[in-house]
């Protein structure tokens, strides 16, 4: 009760918060309206407002400095405009016909009647046409601001597949999923977040695939959404989670727009947000980190390896610093004495318990990663030899950790990055586990193993299981989790996510 | 719909998981090594005991689709349901209590001599609370994983066991037999509240509870023969003097790359004594709520985990007294009249009632 109390309040505050919409209807006065649209963006000087005058009537062209391609406007907008003979007593309407009927001055072209109106659309690249007498205005959509174009995504790097990733805006990342799924399934819903950033987002699905629950309830929380501004996709991903509070998240990015295209076609709704090129993908399942685009290019057996060489790196990076400190303090009798024999000679002679050790070389690891990965990429690499000679090799050499611990960490480092996207849970949960085992040996480690797992195996995505489908457990899914089958089999039935056990939408 | 029910398989999982608990500390015999065989005949008895038990509680689930035990019986007369619900809960509350004591018991006397019992109650229990409050669905789908690192991790320790396996150690039913099937047959029932629990989760269901039921009992008997089996041959009569005999099986078992398989074994207890706990809080919270007023809810959990830390922290320092009255036969009888006996009075006085109003 009282959580929904609070909900409720927040959501009137947020609705507070936000700055009054003036929705000032045009008034077919030219002057008039040219006075008010300048007053209400404040003489901004990006702000630019062309008169010219067509056979006796006054027009206005507007539009934001560097959003539009002025050789487009030129050719296509004011050339037809200024070259066309509307005689010397022109009526506003005549324009407008014109305007309407018999040119094609842009692909993209919307009637727009408030100010409103014209402010977004300006906003987003477009040029809009003004005429005297006329209370509406046409916008054209001829932007040509520069952004990056289309490059190999950093984060998800594949060997076989396309080397295409999302860049910015949104228009060439919706025609990017097109140009995968000539579909006319395939439908990109357009939607306006944050009260001043007007961010568009794009929700796309497959008509014939997607379930209309979800699709609801995806659109409920999207609408639900109070907030100023939106500048990633990293804005709008808490309110799609289950629960905010958990480790990891059910809800997925990629760069990439083939992978986006295969989340579509198993039943998922995956959002684009222009100015970030990370289209969220939702629900995501636990099993689905552990694939990648590379492991339909390779051969089923090669691609099952590497599955299987993930999911064991996913549980080194978690538990192996945990296991030595835990082991090594607590249980010792469990190795083999040579082994026992070298590890109880390295740390020996190092000052700190072993659960020390783990933590102040798993932070100042993190430390180094960090500084790493925001410096210059040439001082980057310097950060990145300092950490690793000077400090690794020291560290040993001074006696102040045991050169199996370096082992550890270095191993563990190098598994977490083999699944990327748990980087962030892996990390902390890490840390966590080495104090677990550190304070209470094998049976804090196991406790801390039980709390993770019931928790994780709580998430549930939009009524999806996250744990689906290792538990619930669907046999038919498995050909696509732990292995991956053969195409012979897999092309038998598109694997749809209403179709895994326990799913259930109407949660 | 199927708003956080979970399926047959993963309830019969969740409480192989949670049985498994009593596996690790089962010993087959009591008195005399002759007693083995017989023992594990009463094995088989008992599964036949607890399937005819099973029988009252599916016919009141029949009668009363959607309710459990202590909601049908607070619906037709409340005062019963107060009743119903209170002994359940008490049942609980001992059995998780129990669960703790045992578990430190294990803890403090074989892997870490020395530490303190209370570290591990006061750690183990908030975190099964912590657990059992994210639900029932949660759970059973850890549940439904940790079985399955169960019957690995058991079924390799049976494995490397069995080259140690000696048929001499099986002795022939000589004399009368009888008292010692009988007390098998009694042992298989004792600390089995799982019995009881499925039975309150029934409507938590999707899926057969018929099924579930009979897959329960025939997976713990088949569980417990092998286990017997294994104790018997490779142990002996060696067995009977150890309090953990199972962990003992592990620890001289030698391998090339662990040097003991007790670490096992070790996580095999943390794992099914979680899942116990775990389960025993979800299902004593809902007997709770059933009966209890909804301003009340709230703070069922807080109460019972105070009240299990309280009982378990008390139980440690009559750990003799305990060990006795948890290997005595009279266990069995309790946990006969929690899965058989009060669904079967309940039972009759619903059929009773019925057959007055239709008079």
């Amino acid at each position: 009760m009282l959580a929904y109390l609070k909900g409720r309040l927040d959501a009137l505050r947020a609705r507070e918060q936000e700055p009054e919409q003036k929705n000032v209807p045009l008034t077919g006065q030219l002057l008039e309206d040219l006075i008010s649209l300048r007053s209400q963006y404040h003489n901004s000087s990006d702000f630019l407002c062309r008169e010219v005058e067509l056979g006796g009537v006054r027009v206005a062209l507007l539009m934001i400095e560097g959003m539009v391609n002025l050789q487009t406007f030129s050719e296509l907008l004011l050339e037809p405009l200024l070259n066309h003979d509307f005689g010397s007593a022109a009526r506003g309407e005549d324009i407008h016909r014109f305007v309407q009927e018999q040119s094609v001055l842009a692909a993209d072209m919307v009637e727009v009647y408030t100010c409103q109106e014209v402010f977004r659309f300006i906003m987003s690249g477009f040029v809009v046409l003004l005429i005297d007498g006329i209370p509406s205005g046409t916008a054209f959509g001829i932007q040509g601001f520069n952004f990056r174009s289309v490059s190999e995504p950093s984060g998800e790097v594949n060997e076989r597949g396309s080397r295409e990733g999302f860049t910015e805006p949104l228009r060439i990342n919706m025609s990017m999923v097109r140009r995968r799924l000539k579909s006319p399934a395939l439908r990109f819903e357009l939607m306006n977040l944050g009260s001043a950033s007007q961010t568009d987002i794009c929700l796309i699905y497959m008509t014939d695939k997607v379930d209309s629950r979800l699709l609801r309830e995806v659109r409920r929380k999207l609408r639900r959404i109070r907030t100023e501004v939106v500048l990633t996709s990293g804005y709008i991903q808490p309110f799609l989670e289950g629960r905010p509070w958990s480790m990891f998240s059910d809800v997925g990015t990629t760069e990439r727009p083939d992978t986006l295209a295969a989340k579509v076609m198993e039943g998922r709704i995956c959002i684009l947000v222009d100015g970030t090129p990370f289209a969220l993908i939702t629900p995501y399942l636990f099993s689905e980190n552990f694939q990648s685009l590379d492991d339909y290019a390779h051969r089923a057996y090669y691609a099952t390896f590497i599955r299987f060489i993930k999911y064991l790196s996913f549980t080194i990076a978690i538990l192996l610093p945990a296991l030595y400190v835990a082991v090594g303090t607590f249980h010792p009798e469990l190795l083999p004495h040579a082994l026992l024999f070298n590890i109880a000679a390295a740390e020996e002679v190092t000052p700190f318990p072993l659960m020390a050790e783990a933590l102040i070389i798993h932070l100042l690891y993190e430390i180094m990663r960090e500084a790493g990965l925001r410096l210059p990429r040439p001082i980057g690499h310097a950060v990145s030899i300092v950490g690793a000679l000077v400090i690794g090799d020291a560290a040993v050499t001074a006696g102040l950790i045991g050169s199996p611990m370096i082992l550890v960490v270095a191993m563990t480092a190098i598994a977490s990055f083999v699944v990327p996207s748990l980087y962030e849970p892996v990390a902390v949960l890490r840390l966590v586990f080495i104090l677990a085992g550190g304070l209470a040996g094998l049976y804090g480690v196991a406790l801390a193993c039980m709390l993770v797992l019931v928790n994780v195996s709580s998430l549930n995505s939009f009524g999806a299981p996250y744990m689906a489908p290792i538990s619930p457990f669907s046999l038919s899914a498995m050909r696509d989790t732990f292995i991956r089958a053969s195409f012979t089999r897999l092309q038998k039935r598109t694997a749809r996510l209403q179709d895994l056990k326990g799913v259930d939408m109407d949660r | 719909m199927t708003k956080g029910k979970i399926g047959s398989g993963q309830l019969l999982l969740l409480l192989f998981a949670s049985r498994c608990f009593n596996l690790l500390d089962y010993i087959p015999a009591f008195n005399q090594p002759e007693e083995y065989t017989a023992v594990l005949l009463g094995n088989l008895t008992g599964l036949v005991l607890q399937a005819l038990l099973l029988i009252p509680p599916l016919l009141l689930y029949r009668r009363f689709q959607g309710e459990n035990l202590i909601l049908a019986a607070g619906n037709r007369w409340r005062p019963l349901g107060w009743c119903f619900g209170l002994l359940y809960l008490a049942a609980i509350v001992s059995q998780l209590a129990g669960t703790l004591i045992g578990f430190e018991y294990f803890m403090t006397s074989t892997i870490y001599p020395g530490a303190s019992g209370a570290f591990f109650i006061l750690t183990m229990a908030p975190a099964c609370f912590w657990c059992g409050r994210n639900g029932l669905e949660g759970t059973a789908r850890a549940g439904a994983i940790v079985s399955v690192f169960l019957l690995l991790s058991l079924g390799t320790i049976f494995l490397i066991s069995l080259r140690s396996w000696d048929v001499r150690n099986l002795h022939p039913l000589l004399g009368d037999p009888l008292p010692a099937v009988w007390q098998g047959t009694l042992q298989s029932l004792s600390k089995f509240p799982e019995l009881y629990l499925l039975i309150l989760l029934y409507p938590q269901v999707r899926g057969s509870t018929v099924k579930c039921s009979y897959g329960l009992i025939a997976a713990a008997f088949l569980l417990f023969e092998a286990a017997g089996l294994l104790l018997t041959g490779v142990l002996g009569e060696y067995a009977m003097s150890q309090t953990f005999p199972y962990y003992t099986l592990a620890a001289v078992v030698d391998t090339e790359l662990i040097q003991r398989l007790d670490s096992l074994y070790m996580l095999n207890w943390v794992l099914s004594a979680f899942i116990r706990c775990t389960l025993l809080v979800i299902v004593g919270k809902e007997c709770a709520r059933d009966f209890l007023p909804a301003r009340a809810h709230p703070l069922v959990l807080p109460v019972l985990l105070a009240l299990s830390c309280l009982l378990a922290l008390l139980g440690c320092r009559f750990l003799e007294q305990l060990g006795e009255l948890s290997r005595s036969s009279s266990n069995g009888l309790i946990t006969a009249l929690f899965c058989g006996g009060l669904p079967l009075l309940l039972l009759l006085i619903t059929g009773r009632r019925k057959k007055a109003g239709a008079e």
